[in-house]
């Protein structure tokens, strides 16, 4: 398995020729970034408090780290792949790339989801960062002192609870439509790869064996 | 004005001919119908209609589809059509309007009972006309429950200080439910169900904007929305002042007049707000649609129908 001090240089293993595996180098290194980001932000948020009350970001994203490194490993290992093509081998001799290829055929759909969840995540965060700057002023009063004590006029309560339901259904409506476009993206790339297994029919017309009942 | 743009939106997208024989097959269902009422039918199908509900369904399929409207999306434009005049004639009771699209309203011109049988004539022949495509039978029995149930979700609400999210939530059952059907019967799935809802909202906050500038644009005046206190895109913004909450909450009616003032006063907040709403379906449209281009004509359609 990769780890962290094991990783590539830039340049290193992403060559035009081994997509797979820079893709998935790339995919590690953003969540170790996160992860240390992560690490730095809880330890500034907790100040001088106790640092083993709180989980060390490297273990919640540890699983998923080990196993992009992992994938990143088995597509290197399959790199000739991508390679051009150079002298056919011996016949009887080909069993073990032929093997990693069809491996690797499952490994590129696998990246590609990831990617895919990965852009759906970021494209609801920043999307929900842009409705609460939106709201932001009709946060402000929703939780302003008078509006919450009841003593703003009735009137000003109605428009507070208008402008936060407003923002209640934008952000249901956020959530909604990224899980469409998340089901839409998975679901052709599922039809891709079906595509790709389909077998051509052997059988041609419909010919199948009958025997009339008397 | 607004029939000419609509019909320049058909010829934009390239749906004059399927138009054509829309009309023809209304016009020889029509004829076909009962002679006892043919003249009631022939009065509210054979003039004035700018068939945007049908262009709805034909643009949705066109978002998801290539090649010729086929048969089945034909029928459901037609059913479409033929439902939407029950709710026309409907509302026409309901509100007591006299007239529509500037001539007499079909209670008006052969009466009550005429209007209200004539109406459930249409729907047991729009559900006939459907034989056994049985999706659009689910959705054209979930458009006439929804709309139903609007109506009086609507009625109850009149006249109590509400805000914009009710609005929305009354205006997406009502004019929402009738666009969110179209957009399913055309893709053939939920995919545009969405973007449907939004155009709805659209729609009808346009049609609250343009009865208040005082327009026919829409094919209706606003007079009986404010003196029933129906709650309208600038009645939900204008009544957030109390001054304007009272007279419109007043079971009296209050001062039309000054409450009307308050109303054109909040115009450019709904019409802003009208912005928003035709953004998030563009938003939707390019989501979801392989070729989203028929669905943002729609929008920018809907979205003059205030400004006229």
């Amino acid at each position: 398995m990769s780890n962290a001090e094991g990783t590539p240089g830039p340049g290193s293993g992403r060559s035009r020729q081994d997509p797979v595996t820079g893709f998935l180098l790339a995919m590690r290194d953003a969540w170790l970034a996160g992860a240390v980001l992560r690490e730095s932000l809880t330890a500034s948020s907790i100040g001088g408090g106790n640092p083993e009350a709180v989980p060390p970001a490297s273990g919640l994203l540890g699983p998923m780290i080990g196993a992009l490194g992992a994938m990143a490993d088995f597509a290197a290992a399959n790199r000739q792949r991508f390679d051009p093509p150079r002298a056919e081998p011996a016949a009887g001799s080909s069993s073990p790339r032929q093997d990693d290829a069809a491996a690797a055929d499952l490994l590129l759909p696998i990246g590609h989801a990831m990617m895919i969840a990965a852009n759906r995540s970021v494209s609801y965060w920043l999307g929900l960062l842009q409705i609460f700057e939106t709201h932001q002023a009709a946060l402000a009063q929703v939780v302003g002192e008078e509006t919450i004590k009841g003593s703003a006029p009735g009137s000003e309560r109605l428009i507070a609870a208008d402008e936060l339901r407003a923002l209640l259904r934008k952000v249901g409506d956020l959530a909604t439509r990224e899980a469409r476009i998340l089901q839409n993206e998975l679901s052709s790339l599922d039809e891709n790869l079906a595509q790709g297994f389909q077998q051509p029919d052997p059988s041609g017309a419909y010919n199948r064996r009958w025997r009339s009942k008397v | 004005m607004q029939e000419q743009s609509t019909q320049s939106v058909i010829a934009q997208l390239g749906f004059e001919s399927e138009m054509a024989q829309l009309r023809e097959r209304i016009a020889r269902w029509v004829a076909g119908c009962s002679a006892e009422l043919r003249d009631a039918l022939e009065w509210q199908f054979l003039t004035g209609s700018k068939y945007f509900r049908p262009l709805t369904i034909f643009s949705c399929y066109r978002a998801v589809e290539e090649g010729p409207i086929p048969e089945q999306i034909m029928q459901s434009a037609l059913v479409i059509e033929l439902f939407h005049n029950v709710s026309l004639i409907i509302d026409d009771i309901v509100d007591r309007s006299p007239t529509r699209r500037g001539r007499a309203t079909m209670h008006t011109k052969f009466g009550e009972l005429s209007a209200l049988m004539t109406s459930g004539y249409i729907v047991a022949e729009g559900y006939l006309q459907l034989k056994d495509d049985l999706t659009g039978i689910a959705l054209f029995s979930e458009l006439l429950k929804r709309l139903g149930v609007a109506e009086c979700l609507q009625w109850r609400l009149r006249r109590q200080p509400l805000g914009v999210e009710d609005w929305r939530k009354i205006a997406g059952e009502d004019t929402g439910s009738m666009f969110e059907v179209c957009a399913c019967l055309g893709a053939r799935s939920g995919q545009l169900r969405t973007f449907g809802g939004l155009l709805g909202l659209l729609y009808h906050g346009c049609d609250d904007v343009g009865d208040v500038k005082g327009l026919t644009a829409l094919g209706g005046g606003g007079e009986e929305d404010l003196r029933d206190g129906i709650l309208t895109l600038p009645a939900a913004l204008a009544i957030r002042d109390p001054a304007a909450a009272r007279i419109f909450c007043d079971p009296e009616g209050g001062d039309l007049t000054e409450l009307g003032k308050y109303f054109v006063a909040k115009l450019p907040e709904a019409e802003n707000y009208l912005d928003k709403i035709a953004e998030e379906g563009r938003i939707e449209a390019r989501s979801f649609a392989l070729n989203p281009g028929p669905l943002i004509a729609l929008i920018e359609q809907t979205r003059q129908l205030s400004r006229y």
